[in-house]
Formats: structure tokens, C-alpha cells, sequence
């Protein structure tokens, strides 16, 4: 939950509720959005635009892409709220309509989702020594906190890969979205998946490597 | 230079067990078997080993709060009431 919901919300989050507890308060949320209840719509925003925003900022390297992802996302879900089945919580269900939305973007401004294999660098092939990735890694950033620096080099390194790469490594090892789910999201096989994330992670560890080892120089 | 390694050529499934690793997938015989296998071999357990932290490096990066200008325009836009902090930019 963001700090402004929490606020907007004042207190109450601080009891301890259980899972059951939840799915019926959201339950009831929905059903006061669906007959127009202006709070509970807020409390919708509120408890999800953090969660749309950054998967729109994630996909689409965009402040402003990300901006019409929140907006469309949205939209799109107190339009469709009365179809809401409720077989997945609210929060899973709004993620994928933004997942759409961004991937929709992609599309439309033609970030050339399906790029060529054979046009992209296959720096997967180059030549790395996993000896030494291994030895760099052992030094873990986090064991300390996650600095600014590296924060700031690790969403350059996200937004740098390809449209497909990227799409993938958010997919699934950001938003924890199945193999399964991402091919249908994207119209690719699985095993085109299975291939593109694995490129994603190669190129990311590339990444990570370089910074430790510029930091630790 | 590359390192010339039979290991490496088995990446898809090294994936797989990468998957495996973070909850998925879990199970099958193949699994099983490439598990094993990486369990024996220096080069696999190191290629498993970094992409995973790999992975939990990136995962920790925090996510970051919508833009108060972008907040405003989202409530605007769907018709909502501002929230408090929001109310001060519509003043």
C-alpha cells in the first residue's frame, strides 16, 4: 500500500486483518465502486496507482507513456468493474489490464516488441568468464542498502535492454507474471519467452558485474 | 574468450531450474535431473547462482510514488475527489 493511501485511510490499516478479512473488505470495495461510490473508487487508486505506474514506468522507460498507462488502466477498470468475477484479487486483475495498456504502447509506437533475433546483439554469446561474474557477485550490493547509485544504474540497465527483453524480465521477475501468461500477453510461444528472459537476466548480470567491479576499483 | 563448457550448452534448462528455484515449475523429472547435475558442476552452480542474485538485486530495487502533478490528473480525469495532499495544487 503507498504512504498517501495510508493516509488517505488514516489508521485502520494497522489492524491486523486476515486473508479472509481482506477478500471480503475488498469485495465490498468493489461492490460500492460498481454503484458509483466515488470513496471507493479513490480507495482503488489509491491502493493500486503505485503498483500501474511503476509496472507502466517499468515497460515503456516513460514518464509520460507511464502517466497514460495510469490514466488508461484505469479507465478501463471501473468500466469493466460489473464484469469483476472476483477469481483473482482486485490488485492481480488491475495488473493485468495495465500490463495491456503498456504493452498496447509498446506496440502503437512501435517499439518493435518482435525484434529479430538476428538483429539484436547476442551479447548472451560474447565471451564471459562465470568464474569471475561469480567472484564479483559474492561482493552483494545489498548487503548494505540499495544506494541511490546503484538504483539509478540498475533502472538504466532495465530500460536499456530491448522492448522484448525488458518486457519479459518485468513480466516475470518483477511482476512475477507466469511463462504462460506472458506469451499470451504478448502473443510469443513460451519457449520465445523461456529465450528472451534468459537473454534479459544475461544481459542485467553483465550490468550488476560492471558496477561492482567500477565501484570496488 | 568463451569458456568452452558442455554445461552452458543446456541453458534452457538451466533456466528451468532457475524457475524452479523461485517457486515455479517445480517437480519434474527433468527438473530432478538437472538439478543434479548442477549440484555436480562448478561452472552450472556458479551460472545458477549469479543469475539468481541477479534477479533478487533487481527485485529490490524500490518502486517509486506516482508524481504528485500525475496523481492530480489521474483523480481529475476519472472524476474522483482529490485526497488532502493533492487538494493544495487544485487551490
Amino acid at each position: 500500500m503507498t504512504e498517501d493511501s495510508k493516509k488517505y485511510r488514516g489508521s485502520s490499516d494497522a489492524i491486523d486483518t486476515s486473508a479472509s478479512d481482506e477478500t471480503a473488505k475488498e469485495l465490498e470495495l468493489i461492490r460500492l465502486a460498481v454503484q458509483g461510490n466515488s470513496a471507493a473508487k479513490t480507495e482503488i487508486v489509491l491502493k493500486h496507482q503505485q503498483n500501474v505506474y511503476n509496472l507502466g514506468l517499468r515497460l515503456t522507460g516513460n514518464e509520460d507513456e507511464a502517466s497514460c498507462v495510469l490514466q488508461d488502466t484505469f479507465l478501463k477498470v471501473f468500466e469493466k468493474l460489473d464484469g469483476f468475477q472476483a477469481k483473482s484479487r482486485l490488485g492481480t486483475w488491475i495488473h493485468r489490464i495495465a500490463a495491456n495498456e503498456a504493452l498496447m504502447r509498446m506496440r502503437s509506437r512501435k517499439n518493435k516488441y518482435f525484434v529479430p533475433i538476428e538483429e539484436e546483439k547476442k551479447d548472451e554469446e560474447s565471451s564471459y568468464d562465470i568464474g569471475f561474474i561469480a567472484t564479483s557477485l559474492e561482493l552483494d550490493p545489498l548487503e548494505s542498502t540499495l544506494n541511490e547509485e546503484l538504483k539509478v544504474h540498475l533502472e538504466e540497465a532495465i530500460q536499456q535492454l530491448p522492448a522484448n527483453l525488458r518486457t519479459a524480465f518485468v513480466l516475470k521477475d518483477l511482476e512475477g507474471l507466469s511463462m504462460a501468461e506472458i506469451a499470451e500477453e504478448v502473443g510469443k510461444t513460451v519457449s520465445a519467452i523461456k529465450a528472451d528472459l534468459h537473454r534479459a537476466r544475461v544481459r542485467l548480470r553483465e550490468r550488476l558485474v560492471e558496477f561492482v567491479n567500477t565501484g570496488s576499483e | 574468450m568463451k569458456k568452452e563448457s558442455p554445461c552452458l550448452q543446456s541453458i534452457e534448462q538451466l533456466c528451468d531450474v532457475l524457475e524452479m528455484h523461485l517457486g515455479h515449475e517445480a517437480g519434474s523429472e527433468a527438473c530432478r535431473q538437472v538439478m543434479e547435475h548442477v549440484r555436480d558442476c562448478p561452472t552450472c552452480c556458479a551460472e545458477v547462482d549469479t543469475l539468481g542474485k541477479t534477479i533478487k538485486i533487481f527485485r529490490e530495487i524500490p518502486t517509486q510514488n506516482v508524481p504528485k502533478d500525475i496523481q492530480w490528473k489521474l483523480m481529475t480525469t476519472l472524476n474522483l475527489e482529490l485526497p488532502p495532499e493533492l487538494q493544495e495544487k487544485q487551490k
